[in-house]
């Protein structure tokens, strides 16, 4: 598979999946269970993201063109790459597509990366509280560990 | 870096606009039309009738409104999800049992993966008491394509549950 070049029925495949698609949550839903979707995301990041990138620097001029690049911006959902995707996410701005911002919206807020634990407690309030931390290494994620099991 | 799409047509988000709704209290309903698609390039899609051959697809695709807009707006605008809880209670829409259903109901397909999306809404049409169990048609709109009339369960928009509600202004008896 070629990023930059995918095959025609792809495209069709994709649109066909993008025009009946109501709201931007089952636009996600539907491309992220997509075997297309799925292919693409097994590219590295970097290469997702430059492809996206000269996607973007040539522009879209059909529904074909509209539907792929949605599938590569949502492919990086998938990746197991959470610091680099949302970064990529935040930092790009001047998206002119409808459902680009919500999308993101949704990755940031729904995904739990795999260095991070969950913790549940009450706050000072009594309310039902979660937390998500993340860890950058083995030396810190030891110390998050200690840490979490002294204040229990 | 950032990204910016540049067309060879139009910058879609430009091709935005929205116009004057608001919900029976006064509250503005924030709304957008789009022009993204030609209506050439959507009339190219026969695949959805092919893979439906007994559901009856109405009218021509338009990415003027979508279902929410079908439903809410009088077929003028998009609607956004977010908005449909606050529409339905300033409206006095109410919540109808499964029983009690009629047609002219309107039909709120919640996803069950605990979202709160509704990727599809519509209105109830006709209740087909003739097969066991009875057959619900709906009447929406997919996304950007065409209106549809649809058996409740027989569409694109899969893993939700299905809610009834009915407008009811200044009836506020629970059925």
């Amino acid at each position: 598979m070629d990023l930059l070049k995918p095959n025609k029925e792809d495209l069709e495949h994709l649109a066909q999946l993008y025009v009946i698609c109501n709201t931007p949550h089952f636009l996600y839903r539907k491309f992220r269970n997509d075997g297309i979707t799925k292919n693409i995301s097994d590219f590295p990041t970097e290469k997702i993201i430059s492809a996206l990138l000269k996607l973007g620097s040539e522009g879209v001029s059909n529904i074909n063109e509209l539907a792929y690049f949605y599938a590569v911006y949502i492919s990086l959902t998938l990746k197991d790459d959470y610091e680099n995707v949302r970064n990529f996410y935040n930092k790009e701005g001047s998206i002119g597509f409808e459902w680009f911002p919500e999308i993101k919206s949704i990755y940031l807020t729904s995904t739990i990366p795999s260095n991070s634990f969950t913790i549940s407690f009450q706050d000072m309030n009594y309310a039902p509280t979660v937390e998500v931390i993340q860890f950058q290494n083995k030396n810190q994620y030891e110390t998050l560990i200690e840490l979490n099991i002294s204040s229990k | 870096m950032s990204l910016i799409i540049l067309t060879n047509n139009a910058i879609y988000e430009e091709n935005k606009q929205s116009i004057h709704l608001q919900s029976s209290v006064g509250n503005n309903i924030p709304n957008y039309q789009t022009k993204e698609l030609s209506q050439f390039e959507i009339n190219t899609f026969d695949f959805y009738p092919k893979k439906y051959p007994f559901i009856q697809f109405k009218g021509q695709p338009t990415p003027i409104y979508n279902c929410h807009g079908f439903t809410f707006a009088s077929k003028r605008t998009n609607i956004y999800t977010r908005d449909i809880r606050s529409i339905l209670r300033e409206d006095s829409y109410i919540q109808i049992a499964r029983d009690n259903i009629l047609p002219g109901d309107i039909v709120l397909y919640v996803a069950n993966d605990g979202s709160g999306d509704i990727p599809h809404t519509g209105m109830l049409i006709q209740i087909d008491k003739t097969i066991k169990p009875e057959i619900l048609y709906i009447l929406g709109k997919w996304g950007k394509y065409k209106e549809v009339i649809h058996p409740a369960l027989v569409c694109e928009y899969d893993n939700c549950n299905l809610e009834f509600w009915r407008n009811n202004h200044g009836f506020v008896k629970a059925e």
